[in-house]
């Protein structure tokens, strides 16, 4: 079931002067839904059986920010454990990093908060991260339950509850963007990459080892001086 | 899983050709350099064929190998490795650790016996760093413990260059630049051996599963991962493709672009790398060698040698194509741009998104097909033509051959589905729309217009009528055909018109409106006509349906005549004693078109005015006899007559009295004697005649009109002494003199008036016209005294200024000089300026001013 998302598809490539490329790689526990918050944002559709991710996937999406035109190349990488020592392949280099937790699952919070620690300690210094708490439909969902039950054992809202707001605590401690979406509802999805795009430097040359797509070499961007200067004249 | 045929597998060298009947011989390596194929054997042989490439008139590929010769090293190890160095014309064979070099024609040790020893295993360096071309590159993991050796082997010499000690025991290694990848013990790593920096990839344990480390292209790599994964990396240490996902067991890669592939104990397995998709798998037993030399993939067992033949890639777009998988055909168009010269690219991938489109228009996708014929620069007449009947009969089109898409036409991609067909209608009206104003249409704008005028006039639509007003390329006459058979007769006028054929759209225009032919489409059809007439440049037109128009109406039709556009009328193209003699049958259309004339254009032909007047009159006489019942009511007509007759100064006055007279129309011919002049004559018909006093008092009013003060008081007076004349006995008119009196007091001369009076008037009767008199008068005397008074004491202004001018004395004597020619005064006679400055009368007329005395004129 491939439903078209209710939420407005991100703009296509405006007439604006500047162009910039962002490497941003997905991280995070396995089935937090990292895959679903891309093909929402890429191709506004979401798909409720999402199948698990094999090491890696990889999409573009193009975000229109003022005069400015911001291509996005998107790693989903896989969540299971095993391919986990895979991950430094794909977000070194990467300017922007999403690291998504299941806000219905406290373990999945607690292993985005080890994403973070090792992004803080491998990744480019200056990796804007964002913190996303997926399936935000379902908290709603559970905390109309918890209201109506009148639940005297703090089971559920320590499920549910806290986190965001432990997670908001964190993500402001480590500076860190935070919003909780639904890839789903399409809630939050492109406010999220948005935010990110914002947060980018535009200015700044990219970094080199890691702006180079898909079957881009270095050399490349070298030959192409007219089009990363127009990211950094100004 | 969708599938694709990418690669077929032929055989290469049978097992007779390599062992005959000996069982225990297996092949241990292969190596290719463009026809030469080396086979190395467990028995220390090496084995060197010519390939030959044949291809079968079915376009499959077939390969013979024919034997040169083989030759046994001189071991009883088996040969592990080959690789040819073709600029050194030498064969690197790695046998009992050794790595030696033979010629490869003749497979002859080189003669100074140079071998790089201890070599577990090696490679060469694909992208070399030395520069120079008659030496190869190659790595080796030496026998000794975690060590890497890079040696540069020459025609019949080898070097040592680097010795590099690895953190753990290598297991497998690739070269590129200075850039190591290393698969250790545990992990994978790219090493500079220049520098000494290394950068871990990701970990592996070499020692359970057998690494592959696979060089792919500029500082790329191929290594298999974790769970199965190809996992691509840079010698940054950075994966630019997504992973493929092979079976566990992998024992070897190639890559053969844009495809990876992958041999494991029953399969050979086919990856796209643009896509990471599995495209093709193989059943292939028992092989234990994939490699691929300059382009060549070559599978082995150890008993046979197959080379894997890439499908040609159009052939493989064309299958995706045939199985209406667009989207991985055109990934894989686009995938493969860098493999294929610029231009074929451009033409290829034009025709792929064309028939791409065609793919989704069947599907009545029909954005999609839209975006895809854009980009592809699709033809449009292709999509037109598959709609029966759309091209005109003319076109010179034929579909591209070979065909972009296999329908005949829209019924057999509809097969007949109504709807469908109404769908896809109403997207090629869409399309061709869009196009036509655009450099799609370049060139076939006749095509796309003439398509589109048949589709908007099947389908009833509104545009069509846009489309024939508006600039267009419909051919006229398979337009004209359609749209006859369509029964748009309208539009069709409007195709004549538009092909300047408008002798063709009036009669057909007419024949709708005389209901010979039906066509709806406009209800004021007549109107219009009438209209496209009155901006009709063709004289001939306009006369020849002249007298239908205004058969049909006179008021409407007239306006062919009347509202003829302002710049023809100035070029007078229509004499209007023509137009007069053509409405002498429709005397409405002829007032109308005389007040066109007279009023509206202001002629001042005295015929037409005469006319016109004469016209109105006729109407009135005609309409006096029932009117005149009713009394003198004022008609529209007469009205009319009145305005010409009092506006009017260019109709003949005395014919008109001579026609009015006896016909009691009195006002009109007050109005005619007014022309003349004859002001008593016309009031007295007012007052006497008509009794209408208020009339007369108008008729002093307009009559006087811009004539000025005097002329309007002797009209007042005029008509006072007919008031006054009268008989005694009529002293009616009495009343209406004292309302004159009294309404128009200013207009008389009062002291005339009272002389004129007769005694017998009381002063009562009087009173508002004597106070009005007194008035004036007092009014009159108050203002001459002001005046007066104003005047007298302006007066003494001036005779004061005069007098303290002339008060101071001017002495002149021979000592003073003239201030303009600084010269002494010879003469009495001088001028003075208000400032005092003297100057010569001949100085102050030369100069027109006195540099002292700006105010030059005010000479005393």
């Amino acid at each position: 079931m491939a439903g078209r998302g209710g939420a407005a598809r991100p703009n296509g490539p405006a007439s604006g002067n500047k162009i910039c490329q962002f490497k941003l790689v997905l991280l995070g526990e396995s089935a937090v839904g990292k895959s679903s918050l891309v093909l929402r944002f890429v191709k506004g559709q979401f798909h409720e059986y999402q199948e698990s991710t094999i090491g890696a996937a990889f999409l573009t999406q193009t975000v229109c920010l003022d005069d400015t035109t911001v291509k996005f190349e998107i790693w989903d990488t896989a969540g299971q454990e095993r391919y986990h020592s895979l991950a430094p392949m794909y977000y070194r280099g990467a300017q922007a990093a999403i690291v998504v937790y299941d806000i219905t699952n406290t373990d999945t919070f607690a292993r985005a908060k080890n994403w973070v620690k090792e992004l803080q300690r491998q990744a480019s210094p200056n990796i804007v991260i964002a913190l996303a708490g997926n399936k935000a439909d379902l908290a709603s969902k559970r905390a109309v339950e918890f209201q109506e039950i009148h639940l005297p054992l703090l089971v559920l809202p320590a499920l549910v509850q806290p986190v965001s707001i432990e997670a908001q605590a964190y993500a402001d401690d480590n500076s860190l963007l935070f919003m909780e979406t639904s890839a789903k509802t399409a809630m939050n999805v492109n406010e999220i990459f948005m935010a990110i795009a914002k947060k980018l430097p535009k200015n700044e040359p990219q970094n080199a080892a890691g702006a180079p797509g898909r079957n881009r070499g270095v050399d490349l961007q070298e030959n192409n001086p007219a089009s990363r200067s127009q990211c950094c004249s100004n | 899983m969708m599938t694709i045929k990418a690669f077929s597998l032929v055989s290469a060298v049978e097992r007779e050709l390599l062992m005959g009947d000996k069982d225990r011989i297996n092949i241990e390596c292969v190596e290719c350099c463009g026809k030469n194929l080396y086979v190395g054997t467990n028995d220390c042989f090496i084995y060197h064929f010519l390939l030959e490439e044949k291809t079968s008139p079915t376009g499959t590929a077939a390969f013979t190998a024919t034997k040169q010769l083989h030759r046994h090293l001189g071991f009883k190890k088996p040969v592990n490795e080959l690789r040819a160095a073709s600029a050194l014309n030498r064969l690197l064979v790695l046998c009992d650790n050794s790595i030696t070099l033979v010629n490869m024609m003749n497979l002859e040790p080189i003669p100074t016996g140079a071998r790089i020893k201890g070599a577990v295993t090696f490679a060469l360096n694909e992208n070399p760093v030395s520069g120079d071309p008659f030496c190869v590159e190659v790595c080796i993991i030496s026998v000794k413990r975690r060590t890497i050796q890079m040696f540069m082997v020459y025609e019949d010499r080898v070097q040592i260059v680097k010795e590099v000690s690895t953190p753990e025991q290598p297991f497998a290694v690739a070269v590129d630049g200075h850039f190591l990848c290393l698969a250790l013990t545990t992990q994978y790593i790219i090493l500079n051996y220049n520098t000494g920096v290394s950068q871990d990839l990701f970990p592996y344990c070499s020692e359970e599963k057998r690494p592959i480390v696979k060089r792919i292209g500029r500082q790329e790599f191929l290594l298999a991962g974790p769970g199965g994964l190809g996992m691509f990396a840079t010698v940054a240490g950075i994966s630019q493709r997504a992973p493929v996902h092979w079976s566990e067991n992998v024992i070897g890669a190639a890559v053969c672009f844009p495809y990876v592939i992958a041999l494991d104990d029953e399969f050979i397995t086919v990856h796209s790398m643009l896509d990471q998709q599995q495209k093709q798998t193989l059943p292939f037993k028992e092989g234990h060698i994939l490699q691929d030399f300059e382009g060549r993939v070559i599978v082995a067992t150890s008993k046979g040698v197959y080379i894997l033949v890439p499908l040609p890639l159009e052939r493989q777009i064309q299958d995706l194509l045939a199985s209406r998988r667009v989207e991985e055909a055109l990934v894989l168009a686009k995938g493969v741009r860098r493999n294929i010269p610029k231009e074929k690219f451009q033409v290829m991938y034009r025709r792929i998104l064309q028939q791409a489109g065609f793919i989704q228009f069947a599907q009545l996708q029909f954005l999609e097909a839209k975006e895809l014929f854009r980009s592809g620069q699709l033809d449009v007449r292709e999509l037109i033509s598959l709609y029966p009947f759309l091209l005109p009969t003319s076109s010179s089109f034929t579909r591209s051959h070979p065909p972009l898409h296999e329908y005949a036409d829209l019924n057999q991609l509809t097969q007949g589905d109504q709807e469908k067909m109404a769908k896809c209608k109403r997207f090629l009206m869409s399309y061709l729309n869009e196009v036509r104003s655009t450099e799609v249409a370049n060139g076939y704008k006749e095509d796309i217009d003439t398509a589109l005028l048949k589709l908007y006039a099947e389908a009833d639509h509104d545009s069509l009528l846009d489309l024939l007003v508006t600039e267009n390329f419909c051919l006229l006459t398979d337009s004209a055909a359609w749209l006859e058979k369509h029964k748009k007769y309208f539009a069709l006028g409007l195709l004549y018109h538009y092909n300047n054929q408008d002798a063709a759209a009036l009669q057909l225009w007419v024949n709708i409106v005389n209901g010979d032919i039906h066509d709806s489409t406009r209800s004021d059809l007549y109107e219009y006509v009438v209209d496209f007439l009155t901006y009709c440049l063709d004289q001939e037109l306009v006369w020849k349906y002249a007298d239908w128009v205004l058969q049909r109406s006179e008021e409407v039709g007239v306006q062919v005549f009347t509202k003829r556009p302002v710049d023809e009328q100035q070029r007078n193209s229509f004499n209007p004693d023509d137009v007069i003699n053509c409405l002498k049958k429709y005397p409405k259309a002829l007032v109308r078109y005389l007040e066109h004339l007279v009023i509206d254009r202001r002629l001042q032909k005295e015929e037409y005015h005469t006319h016109l007047a004469l016209l109105y009159l006729e109407e009135v006489l005609q309409q006096r006899p029932s009117a005149n019942g009713k009394g003198a009511e004022v008609t529209g007509t007469q009205a009319k007559l009145r305005s010409l007759l009092q506006k009017s100064n260019f109709y003949r006055v005395h014919f008109l009295i001579d026609k009015i007279q006896g016909t009691g129309l009195h006002m009109e011919s007050a109005i005619l004697h007014g022309k003349l002049e004859e002001h008593e004559k016309a009031l007295r018909i007012l007052v006497q005649e008509l009794k209408d006093f208020s009339a007369a008092e108008d008729y002093c009013l307009w009559s006087s009109e811009g004539r000025g003060d005097p002329y309007r008081q002797r009209l007042f007076h005029t008509l006072l002494a007919i008031y006054l004349r009268a008989e005694p006995a009529d002293c009616e008119l009495a009343v209406p003199a004292v309302d004159l009196l009294n309404h128009h007091a200013a207009e008389f001369d009062a002291a005339q008036v009272l002389q004129l009076l007769p005694d017998t008037w009381s002063v009562q009767l009087l009173c508002p016209f004597l106070t009005g008199a007194m008035r004036h008068s007092i009014h009159t005397k108050r203002m001459t005294q002001v005046a007066l008074g104003l005047a007298k004491s302006e007066n003494l202004i001036y005779k004061y200024d005069k007098m303290t001018l002339k008060g101071s004395s001017v002495q002149l004597s021979d000592k003073k000089l003239c201030q303009v020619c600084q010269n002494p005064f010879c003469e009495p006679v001088f001028v003075r300026y208000p400032n005092g400055g003297l100057v010569h009368t001949h100085c102050a007329a030369s100069r027109h001013t006195n540099p002292n005395s700006p105010s030059r004129g005010n000479r005393t």
